[in-house]
């Protein structure tokens, strides 16, 4: 078989025709004669092993709702790797009040941003959070995500504030293209540190962060589930 | 299902009915219409980015298995949420939606890494060179020994059970890693690993038994023995494989 001449009929196979092979969308009559090529002609075979190949790939992807990279989707360094300092426990006595004040519908006017911050970045003295957290929160709030980013992986909170962090942070590396992160951020949430609207607002995040990664059935439950509870209702992801 | 030689591509068509059952699907049905929809724009969007990618920039195997994977995700979410709409298209134009999608993203990938592939100097070059096939005559009695070979193989391989003889495939002839392969099967990577050695080891006992005392990747097996066992690749989950 090494290198025998293909059958003069048959013509080499193309990567359109490999892709219909391997999804079995040729005709039996066609298919073996596309084989017995192939089984001749050493680089129809290579291209249409490399097809078969990927179609193994693209399964485990699916069963795993993961796509996985090793370029585009790879994990960067994280907060973990940041220290995080102690600053602003006060914070929750703002962030509680705050469900009365804001209550935010299920899906968000404005492209799905998160509220503003604004209060809960104070301490109970009024003073500012940490400057790199008010920087961040302020190139958010001006859809600077690259900014935004910066800064808000190197402010330091802690409790309600940290969580507050994150949640933010998971929004902006989601707006930049990176959903397995925000997924992760967000999936190690105290969400019950998070007060309403924004806890919801999270949640609403969390779905969508879900389908970019491609967890669409774990989405879908998120988002039934918010269509299913009055808006004012609290919701743990 | 078309004819040969020289039909037309029939995955355009495919995708577009994928797709439209999947926007007409309800909530309970939309998870079996995405798994539907997902081998066909995996399988198109590697056809297409494989089909391009030496002349816009070098790329590994899994480069094109990354973008696939990536651009097929991308596709999916825009065609649910209605942004990438087929309706009245024809399969021409959707085919050849998908190869910008895969030329962009193999531009996009090239300019990350900040390098371009040097292009031909005679642009006839390419076409040449991915043309080119090794033609080499063999005699005919290596012929028929190789056929041989071939037809004993697929029938020891055949006394395997479903799950062994998937991960000795998808180890030996499509050289994946254990931990795909043991996502695909259920099992842990360790666990195929001794999976795939023992398949090796029945193997090389049968073939033994069969007077062919060495067995490898020869050219023309990966064919004949996907022609046999192919269906199996696509079972739907490890169950249907039990051992």
């Amino acid at each position: 078989m090494n290198g025998t001449h293909a059958p003069k009929t048959t013509p080499h196979l193309s990567d359109a025709q490999c892709a219909d092979l391997v999804l079995g969308l040729v005709a039996p009559e066609s298919r073996e004669a596309w084989l017995d090529h192939a089984a001749t002609c050493d680089a129809c075979e290579a291209r249409l092993k490399s097809h078969v190949s990927a179609t193994s790939r693209s399964r485990a992807d699916w069963l795993a709702r993961l796509p996985r990279s090793r370029s585009h989707w790879r994990p960067a360094a994280g907060p973990g790797s940041r220290v995080l300092s102690l600053a602003a426990a006060a914070v929750l006595a703002v962030a509680v009040a705050l469900p009365l004040i804001h209550p935010v519908p299920l899906a968000v006017p404005g492209g799905g941003w998160l509220p503003g911050l604004g209060d809960v970045v104070r301490t109970r003295e009024g003073n500012a959070e940490d400057p790199a957290l008010t920087r961040g929160m302020t190139a958010y709030e001006a859809r600077d995500m690259v900014s935004a980013e910066r800064e808000l992986s190197a402010a330091k909170a802690t409790g309600a504030a940290e969580s507050m962090r994150r949640l933010y942070l998971a929004d902006v590396r989601l707006n930049l293209g990176h959903p397995r992160e925000s997924i992760e951020l967000l999936r190690g949430l105290n969400w019950r540190s998070i007060p309403e609207p924004y806890r919801r607002e999270g949640a609403v995040l969390l779905a969508r962060a879900l389908r970019a990664g491609g967890e669409l059935a774990a989405a879908d439950s998120i988002e039934s589930t918010l269509r299913a509870i009055p808006p004012g209702t609290p919701f743990l992801p | 299902m078309h004819p040969s030689p020289f039909p037309p591509p029939g995955w355009p068509g495919a995708v577009a009915r994928a797709i439209a059952a999947l926007r007409a699907a309800s909530a309970p049905r939309r998870e079996a219409a995405r798994a539907q929809l997902w081998p066909l724009l995996h399988a198109a969007l590697f056809a297409a980015l494989r089909s391009q990618a030496g002349r816009i920039t070098p790329v590994a195997r899994e480069d094109v298995e990354d973008l696939a994977s990536q651009k097929a995700l991308e596709l999916m979410l825009r065609a649910e949420e209605g942004m990438w709409d087929l309706a009245g298209r024809s399969e021409s134009e959707i085919a050849g939606y998908v190869a910008r999608v895969a030329r962009h993203a193999l531009v996009d990938l090239a300019r990350r890494r900040g390098r371009e592939a040097p292009g031909p100097e005679d642009t006839e070059a390419w076409d040449l060179a991915l043309a080119e096939r090794v033609v080499v005559t063999l005699r005919p009695e290596d012929s028929v020994a190789m056929r041989e070979f071939s037809d004993a193989l697929v029938e020891c391989a055949s006394m395997l059970l479903p799950r062994a003889r998937q991960a000795w495939f998808r180890r030996v002839f499509l050289e994946r890693p254990s931990r795909e392969i043991g996502t695909l099967l259920g099992l842990n990577a360790a666990h195929v690993d001794v999976v795939v050695q023992r398949a090796r080891a029945t193997l090389t006992a049968c073939m033994d038994g069969k007077g062919h005392r060495e067995h490898g990747v020869e050219p023309g097996l990966f064919v004949e023995l996907w022609r046999r066992f192919g269906h199996e690749l696509a079972a739907e989950t490890p169950g249907d494989l039990e051992t």
